[in-house]
């Protein structure tokens, strides 16, 4: 959970950061849609999580809100996790 | 020993479309193509061919130079495809404009005027050279698929052109390539051989768009930093950044991990479109002939392109 909710912050923070929002204002369920990023913001948006987190992140039709993207991050660090442990 | 740029020119077709000209015949809108792109407006080739617009810009930049064709010591001309295959585009110029040297095309897409300027530089660097002529030009309306929204609204034709003189102007360069023809690529023609058995890819520019476009942040703004730090100087030393206009959004993105205010990033796309290699030499040109640069000003440029390519580099303006 810990991990989780640093993510959701780092995530939050950094959308807030790109559109000029509050970070507080940014819920788990905010949809992508409702912060107003097109394409091009979600593929910037992923290149600096990816730089942040050292992980790569695929573009899916699937995130949809803040916390799909996090998720992605969590499954993104656990499968790197593994393949260091192997 | 590498060069100075003692003169600029560039020449664009007469022809503008804008982008409801665009909404005419194709499913897009001047809202999508501004916000995701930056673009305005384009020139397209109706009359003119490449060998025009190149021959312009060529004759300003001696002009613009104080010196004869005949003074040149060798053309390089940049560019995705000339008039012809054979001859190449720098020979056309060599007899329009009236040269005598050795002339040839290069081809590196968007990155060949960086890359033009670094094969300059090593002839320069051995004294087999004392002016050169580099013009970029494109003609990018032919090779696109105009029923395809999603690439053909983001080209555009033009040509820019420098003449270089002994120096020691280029104060870092940078070159890089990264095999891959699935993200960006244009086919060639595929000629009418009565024994060939395979069909062929229609000769259109086709593209992965983001992917292109995180290569396109990742590089620029990774590149800036090396050649700004190689040429010994800090992003505060820097006057002008020219980066290649394939999109703002993409300009903007690298910004924002580069410590360089936005004012100083100059942009053209919006009346241009991405003219690939002629993008970075039209820049330099208006910036030039607007009288807006000065003795020992800084100009940082970085272009990127199928290839991949990359090139970038720090220029002292001396002229
Ligand atoms: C080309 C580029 C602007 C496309 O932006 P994008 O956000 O990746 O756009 P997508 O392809 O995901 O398309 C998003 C939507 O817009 C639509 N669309 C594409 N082109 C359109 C146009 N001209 N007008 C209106 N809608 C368009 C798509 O069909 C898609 O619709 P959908 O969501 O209903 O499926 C962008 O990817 C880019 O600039 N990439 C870099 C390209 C580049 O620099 N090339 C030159 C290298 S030198």
């Amino acid at each position: 959970m810990g991990s989780e909710r640093t993510a959701f912050d780092h995530v939050a923070k950094r959308i807030a950061r790109h559109k000029g929002v509050r970070a507080s204002k940014i819920r788990p369920q905010t949809t992508f849609l409702q912060l107003r990023l097109d394409s091009l913001d979600m593929v910037e948006l992923l290149l600096n999580l990816e730089d942040d987190f050292h992980v790569e992140i695929e573009m899916t039709d699937r995130i949809r809100c803040v916390q799909d993207l996090v998720d992605c991050i969590e499954q993104a660090r656990r499968n790197d996790d593994k393949k260091k442990k192997r | 020993m590498s060069f100075q740029v003692i003169g600029t020119g560039s020449a664009a077709p007469a022809c503008v479309k804008t982008n409801d000209d665009l909404s005419e015949f194709l499913e897009t809108s001047d809202e999508w193509i501004r916000t995701r792109t930056g673009i305005r407006e384009r020139r397209i080739c109706t009359s003119e061919t490449m060998s025009d617009l190149t021959e312009h810009a060529a004759k300003l930049a001696l002009e613009n130079a104080g010196i004869d064709a005949k003074e040149l010591d060798l053309i390089l001309c940049t560019t995705v495809r000339g008039d012809y295959m054979t001859p190449s585009q720098a020979c056309v110029i060599q007899k329009r404009i009236g040269a005598t040297c050795p002339a040839f095309d290069l081809n590196a897409a968007c990155s060949g005027f960086l890359y033009a300027l670094d094969v300059a530089e090593s002839y320069f660097f051995c004294k087999k050279v004392k002016k050169v002529l580099v013009v970029s030009s494109e003609v990018m309306s032919k090779l696109v698929n105009w029923t395809d929204r999603s690439t053909c609204v983001l080209f555009g034709d033009g040509a820019g052109a420098a003449v270089l003189g002994e120096g020691d102007d280029m104060l870092s360069l940078r070159l890089t390539a990264d095999g891959n023809w699935d993200a960006l690529r244009i086919p060639q023609v595929n000629g009418n051989c009565p024994f060939g058995e395979e069909q062929g890819e229609p000769p259109y520019l086709s593209m992965n768009g983001q992917d292109v476009y995180k290569f396109a942040v990742t590089n620029m703004a990774a590149d800036l930093t090396y050649v700004i730090e190689k040429a010994g100087l800090t992003t505060a030393d820097v006057d002008y950044v020219l980066p290649h206009q394939a999109n703002t959004r993409i300009i903007d993105a690298a910004a924002h991990r580069l410590s360089i205010p936005k004012e100083k990033y100059v942009i053209s796309i919006d009346r241009y479109g991405n003219t690939s290699s002629a993008s970075i030499p039209v820049m330099l040109d208006e910036l030039n002939r607007g009288g807006r640069l000065k003795k020992g000003d800084i100009l940082a440029m970085s272009a990127f392109g199928g290839g991949f390519t990359t090139g970038a580099g720090v220029l002292r303006w001396s002229k």
